[in-house]
């Protein structure tokens, strides 16, 4: 089976994943009884007793879970998700894709700093094994791996915002935030860096970046722990094999041998932990996006979850399963580039 | 090399962010017009029709018209103009209430209101031309089409169809719909059939959101009901109006549809340039022709912008607000410690000193009430809050489902709650415990008042009059107070002791109270109400639960709850708006507990269908005083809001009912004095030196002689705070003329301000007086005039220039003897400005210094690894 074939396949793999994905989250719900599930339309005291019975009928919340079920993928199908209620009405779908692009700017940011440091230090870490540069790399990285994520945000936030005023919360300044609202200003992806570019207001992706500078490091504080422990694991392993004994004893020089030969073979595992690690941020990093005022897909997920928003749970259920979907597909491909013995059979 | 290249970029990048804080702490007021105000989010729509939450109609009120707004009263304080109970017009120019019905009206109408239409009101898009009343009777009848579940429509169908929602098993539905308002070229009329419908009640409804005024045209082109303007569509029809009945989400909230769109044609003071439910940000624009103009009568400015971040972290808006970033910001009251800066030494509200540049309004009542509610009727099936059966009788391990049914039972957990305590260490004090659900800040409240037991003599007996209260509007009264309960363990163990003639006493019981996940003041209340309970009888048991919201609002429609605190927001200020789900046998609440007292639902309608405020007034007066006999619920406390605000904002104040401010009331700046040649003494010669001042000061704006104050501040050797030490105010035309003696210390002074001018009262009383002691003056000030001492606390370093003049003058015959003291002062002076600029330094360098040492330890470890 050709390279092609194989991506078709898992493809369409996709879609019996994700029914399965909504599946289990509409049996979960069954443990909530429909006046549990109507506080989603209810926000505080009902202010009439019937009030309540109203929303369940409209909305079929006793319905049995095969009725309700059919409601919603019938509604899905024809590309309807459902109305966020947590997000003031709006379709799940709208939702989705404005929440998107901030996580996404987040993560396209963020990834390449967390993986590249990640490697950088963990190669250092392994060449160096047990000498003074391995330790602090690894007591650094264990720190940066221990440091509950809101803490490290809000250390950033009050030197470099509330003591320095270097950068601000948000995504935004307001002045740029009033241009990028204004009908003149066209935000054909949202995300905001490229949408200064595309309009030719370069100070907007400037604005953009200065915002985006604070979250993206601590990202990366969190997140390079991980990466740095499995390269610096990986590079031991394969440091201590035949072949990079072979290749010393051929008298090729120690960077040759790290670089060409080792580096690759030990980074197949990291690519399967920056696959994860990836799709991870894009559907979650609800409290960097909390603390920085950076919203984005996690925190509407997280709302959601909190006031039993079903419609718009299920839609965020769907794209962290069409993610980790993708996410699989992409790093099975990488493995097949990095590591020519791994061939589709 | 690259390195290098990174840091500067990245150091350029973050200059013009580290430029804009610099110019917030040299007090120019940032975006002098455009307002950011740094909360928690919450609107869901932009539909009036649709908007039931606070925070839409914050939005909401901005945006669109209604026929009559609350009256404002300028010159009472910031915290009282707002009034609940008065009037003014806006789109309607007069109007006639509670007049006998229309001859046009449909039999069942009781009476008809009727509104003159103002002429000439434009709409925010041009091509729909102008207000007619035929929109007005659009709007309202679209409301009543729509009725969306666990909205507002039941607010305008009790009054004119004496319904709570439509009922189109009526095939006269329709019609009833289209009679309820009519319209014609200059007037619309409402025929209510709601018998003697307080007009009170109908103008607070009127005075809403909800009762918003947009185009038929302009609606009906974006997808809502087609009304009037359309009779080819057949709108007076059960089938097309169940079409528009009840949708899953408004037209005006996802327009062109699936795209969650938000639009709107309102012809209020500011239009929606954006609401972003995502990203957490609305913002509204000056409407250039909007037909009051602009500025709002009686204010200096205006506001050209302003936009709302909903930022739920505090740690970020706090330093949102003191950057300067927010001139608007909530504060939780967990966080009140962090903003008050004397905290420490537990001031009163009038002696709390806060940050440089932010001002506090604190005490502010809402309308708000929690209580604690007695289920009469337990339900018992799958009941786990109940402990063990059997349900039908006293027993230690459970109670049965009648055990709040004796008022025994309810009034001996009345008194063992500790109120004082509970409000002071979770509200801090910022709260009152009412006596009955007719709360402060509701119709009628000064009429009906309240003792606890330092007023009770004896204990339980209220006392005898004269009562020093205001007298009835009819000038009878007044009334005797309605009591309440207050903490007293005793009298509780008496009353569990006779309730059921001594058996529960004997037999003890247990059961659960639940409270929602994250409410701390319910689980304080409940935890607090154990401890009590419990040091009365070994036998007495009490389990505290947390439940999720969504398990608690499930218990309570299934009656299960046994003892349950929630609370109450107004719909309306009117007293029949907290009676009516409290005591009403099918309200809300009474309807969940199960109570019902034939007395007290007559009673309850007859508040509702009495027109005459003294008739109502009594009334109400008597449903308090069954409420505590009764003891159905207790309440438990209404919350005292604060507002904080930059102290450039001006021209903010308070109305309960008020979802949020009305911008088109509120400007930045102050007033300034008139700018004079400058001449060089130096400010520090002010010290203890006597001094003429002869000057005269006009309100920059109006031009026009201003009243106000001068105000001597001292700074402190950081430069970064100051203290008023002393004020002296001026007459009504602005004059003053006198001979004073600054404070030893005094280094500036500053004058008058943001927007409020001193009126006539204060001048009188206050005119030529100095005050030197600061604390001495800001209680008087305080007595004669909140707002003047709210914006004397600005922390604005003003221009030394006048003072300068009047002392060229008026110091030369001293000018030697000054000279030597000045030189001394001078190189005092010098030494502190030089210990300032060091103290600022440091603590730059201190924060660069961090920011520099961690970039630094970052290559530091990067080159460590490389070696």
């Amino acid at each position: 089976m050709g390279m092609k074939a194989y991506i078709v396949r898992r493809v369409l793999l996709f879609i019996p994943t994700l029914l399965g994905v909504t599946l289990l989250i509409f049996a979960i719900l069954q443990f909530f009884t429909p006046e549990e599930r109507a506080s989603a339309y209810i926000r505080g005291t009902p202010k009439n007793p019937d009030v309540i019975y109203r929303v369940i009928e409209k909305y079929h919340l006793d319905a049995p879970l095969h009725i309700q079920y059919y409601f919603w993928i019938t509604r899905v199908l024809s590309g309807d998700l459902g109305i966020a209620k947590s997000a003031g009405n709006i379709p799940v779908s709208v939702a989705l894709l404005k929440g998107i692009p901030a996580t996404f700017e987040l993560v396209i940011f963020s990834i390449p700093s967390i993986i590249f440091l990640g490697i950088y230090l963990g190669i250092k870490s392994a060449v160096n094994r047990d000498k003074a540069s391995d330790h602090i790399i690894r007591i650094f990285s264990i720190i940066g791996w221990s440091l509950p994520t809101f803490w490290s945000a809000l250390i950033l936030i009050s030197i470099f915002y509330g003591g320095l005023g270097w950068v601000s919360a948000g995504r935004l300044s307001n002045e740029a935030y009033g241009v990028v609202t204004s009908p003149n200003f066209i935000r054909y992806t949202r995300i905001n860096t490229i949408d200064g570019i595309l309009n030719g207001q370069l100070w907007i992706t400037i604005d953009a970046l200065k915002h985006i500078v604070l979250p993206v490091i601590n990202l990366t504080i969190i997140s390079v722990a991980l990466i740095v422990r499995v390269m610096r694991s990986s590079m031991l392993e394969e440091l201590s094999k035949g072949y990079i004994l072979t290749a010393k004893a051929k008298g090729l020089s120690n960077d040759v041998v790290i670089n060409k030969h080792a580096k690759r073979n030990a980074l197949i595992p990291v690519v399967t932990i920056s696959g994860v690690l990836t799709a991870g941020l894009l559907t979650g990093v609800v409290i960097t996006e909390t603390v920085f005022n950076y919203k984005g897909i996690g925190y509407f997920a997280a709302h959601a979850a909190l006031q039993m928003d079903i419609p718009s749970v299920l839609g965020f259920a769907l794209f962290v399963g069409l993610v980790y979907s993708v996410a699989n597909l992409i790093v099975d491909i990488t493995y097949a580039y990095i590591d020519p013995r791994i061939r589709v059979e | 090399m690259k390195r290098a290249v990174g840091l500067l970029v990245l150091l350029v990048l973050m200059l013009p962010a580290q430029v804009s804080i610099q110019n917030v702490a040299a007090q120019e007021i940032p975006r002098p017009k455009d307002l950011v105000v740094a909360s928690i989010w919450g609107p869901e729509t932009v539909d009036p029709a649709w908007c039931y939450d606070t925070a839409s109609a914050e939005v909401i009120q901005n945006i669109y018209d209604t026929l009559i707004r609350f009256a404002v009263n300028r010159s009472l304080p910031p915290e009282k103009q707002g009034l609940t109970d008065k009037f003014e017009p806006c789109l309607a120019t007069e109007w006639v209430i509670a007049a006998p019905p229309h001859p046009d009206a449909p039999p069942y109408t009781n009476s008809t209101y009727y509104f003159k239409i103002r002429e000439g009101v434009k709409w925010h898009d041009s091509k729909y031309g102008t207000v007619k009343p035929s929109d007005v009777e659009y709007s309202f009848e679209r409301w009543m089409v729509l009725d969306r579940s666990g909205g507002p429509t039941w607010m305008i169908y009790e009054p004119l169809l004496e319904a709570h929602g439509a009922d189109w098993s009526d095939p006269e539905w329709p019609e009833k719909i289209d009679h309820a308002v009519e319209s014609n070229a200059t007037h619309v009329w409402f025929n209510l059939k709601a018998p003697n419908y307080p007009p009170m009640i109908f103008m607070q409804i009127l005075a809403q959101s909800w009762a918003s005024v947009m185009p038929n045209e302009w609606a009906y082109e974006h997808g809502c009901w087609p009304g009037e303007a359309h009779p080819e569509e057949n709108p007076y029809t059960n089938e097309t109006m169940t079409k528009y009945y009840d949708p899953e989400v408004s037209p005006l909230d996802d327009w062109p549809p699936g795209t969650g769109g938000r639009i709107e044609c309102g012809s209020g003071p500011y239009k929606l340039a954006v609401l972003d439910s995502i990203e957490h940000i609305w913002k509204i624009e000056r409407f250039p022709d909007y037909w009051k103009g602009w500025p709002a009568p009686g204010c200096e400015g205006y506001l050209e912008t302003v936009t709302f971040y909903g930022i739920d972290e505090w740690g970020t808006r706090k330093t949102m607000f003191l950057a300067g970033d927010a001139d608007f910001c909530y504060v939780p009251r967990a966080h009140l410690p962090e903003l008050v800066t004397n905290w420490e030494e537990k001031p009163s509200w009038e002696e709390e000193e806060y940050p440089a540049g932010i001002r506090c309004f604190p005490g502010l009542p809402t309308l708000i009430e929690s209580n604690l509610f007695f289920n009469f009727k337990i339900e018992t099936a799958g009941n786990k809050y109940i402990g063990d059966p059997p349900y039908d009788e006293l027993h230690e391990s459970g109670i049965p489902s009648w055990f709040f049914s004796d008022v025994n039972v309810r009034k001996a957990f009345a008194y063992a709650f500790d109120y004082d305590t509970y409000i002071k260490d979770v509200f801090l004090g910022e709260a009152k415990q009412p006596a009955t659900p007719h709360v402060e800040g509701l119709a009628y409240d000064k009429y009906i008042w309240d003792v606890g037991k330092s007023d009770l003599n004896p204990p339980d007996t209220v006392l005898p009059p004269p009562y020093d209260q205001p007298l009835l509007p009819n000038g009878s009264g007044p009334l005797p107070p309605v009591p309440k309960y207050y903490h007293d363990l005793e009298k509780a163990e008496n009353y569990f002791k006779a309730a059921y003639d001594g058996e529960l006493w004997e037999k003890g019981f247990t059961f659960s109270i639940l409270y929602n996940t994250g409410n701390e003041a319910r689980e304080t209340a409940a935890r607090m109400l154990k401890e009590a309970v419990e040091s009365l009888n070994p036998k007495f048991h009490i389990n505290v639960i947390e439940v999720d919201w969504p398990t608690y609002l499930n218990e309570l429609v299934a009656k299960r709850l046994t003892l349950f605190i929630i609370g109450w927001l107004a719909d309306y200020p009117d007293p029949h708006n907290w009676y009516y789900p409290y005591m009403y046998s099918e309200g809300t609440f009474a309807y969940f507990q199960s109570y019902g007292d034939p007395e007290v639902d007559e009673l309850v309608l007859q508040g509702v269908r009495e027109t005459d405020d003294n008739k109502r007034i009594e009334i109400y007066w008597k449903l308090g005083n069954k409420y505590f006999e009764d003891v159905p619920s207790v309440p438990l406390y209404q919350d005292a809001g604060r507002h904080w605000e930059r102290t450039w904002v001006a021209g903010w104040y308070y109305n309960p009912i008020y979802p949020g401010p009305y911008f088109y009331h509120l400007w930045k700046g102050w007033y300034t004095p008139t700018p004079t040649a400058p001449l060089k003494i130096k400010a520090s010669i002010l010290h203890g030196s006597s001094i003429r001042l002869s000057s005269e000061f006009f309100n920059p704006a109006t031009k026009k002689p201003a009243s106000g104050f001068i105000v001597f501040v001292q700074k402190s050797l950081d430069n970064k705070t100051w203290t008023n030490v002393g004020a002296l105010i001026t007459d009504k035309d602005g004059r003053v003329d006198i001979s004073i003696t600054p404070p030893l210390g005094t280094t500036y002074y500053r004058l008058n301000f943001t927007g409020y001018k001193a009126p006539t009262p204060v001048s009188d009383e206050l005119t030529g007086t100095v005050l030197l002691n600061a604390k001495y003056y800001e209680k008087w000030i305080e007595k004669a005039q909140r707002n003047l001492l709210s914006q004397i606390v600005s922390p604005v370093k003003v221009e030394t220039k006048i003072l300068e003049d009047i002392l060229s003058s008026a110091l030369s015959p001293i000018r030697e003897d000054v000279d030597a003291l000045s030189d001394k002062v001078t190189s005092l002076t010098s030494e502190v400005e030089k210990l300032q600029g060091t103290i600022s330094s440091q603590s730059n360098m201190l924060y660069a210094s961090i920011g520099i040492a961690i970039i630094a330890i970052i290559i530091a470890l990067v080159a460590i690894v490389k070696k």
